[in-house]
């Protein structure tokens, strides 16, 4: 099989990991079009190097997540006005009790954390250990471990203030 | 928010987007885009060492 064969492939049987990381960060489905071309075109540059001995789905996530806290970085201006409007609107939903689905739930409380904040939250979910997150961020186990638990904490006083 | 609720929430999110198909052709539109910049450079390397080599010669002749 091919290179590109192969790659082929891979990305259209783990389109699940690319697509939900890419809508955590980005759920407009203009950008997510765009945030998706970055990420496969480093997955490609990527792919000659993968190591077959790690698994394919952490390689995965980490270029993945890696790529998209980049570009993050790159238009944070950008970003952070958007993520005052969502803060709005999501309030205002919150104060309208409206019902929530889980996801749509999970959609909301990921919209209040920042980029890093994400990351280590998908992760975390994926079941990774902190070592394992820690080699995929540049970050140390400890970092890890001090930021999950600050995550923790803000997620439950947002979801007590919802609830409110 | 219990982190059982949480992962429920995640998995669900993944399973909407796990729903969205990548296209073939998106794919191969990344692959070409990236294969023709890579062109590009080489090109551009080899004609910038055509040059040095030329600007070089001229210089010694």
């Amino acid at each position: 099989m091919s290179l590109e064969k192969e790659f082929i492939t891979i990305v259209q049987q783990h389109s699940g990991i690319i697509n939900s990381i890419c809508r955590a960060y980005y759920p407009d489905a203009d950008d997510l079009n765009d945030v998706r071309q970055d990420v496969l075109l480093q997955l490609w540059r990527a792919f000659p190097a993968f190591r077959r001995e790690a698994k394919l789905s952490t390689w995965l996530y980490q270029v993945t997540l890696n790529t998209i806290l980049t570009r993050r970085k790159k238009d944070r201006h950008q970003a952070r006005n958007e993520s005052i409007d969502e803060h709005h609107l999501n309030q205002l939903a919150a104060e309208a009790n409206l019902p929530v689905e889980d996801a749509q739930e999970f959609s909301w409380l990921i919209s209040q954390l920042d980029d890093d904040q994400k990351a280590l939250l998908i992760l975390s979910l994926e079941g990774y250990a902190n070592k394992e997150i820690a080699n995929m961020l540049n970050l140390t186990p400890t970092n890890v471990s001090t930021r999950l638990n600050r995550i923790k904490t803000k997620l439950k006083d947002l979801y007590r203030h919802a609830l409110r | 928010m219990h982190s059982d609720n949480l992962k429920a929430g995640w998995t669900e999110h993944k399973r909407q987007a796990g729903s969205d198909h990548i296209p073939e052709a998106e794919i191969l539109a990344v692959i070409r885009q990236e294969a023709a910049q890579q062109h590009r450079i080489r090109r551009l390397l080899y004609h910038s060492s055509c040059f040095m080599f030329l600007l070089f010669f001229c210089q010694t002749c």
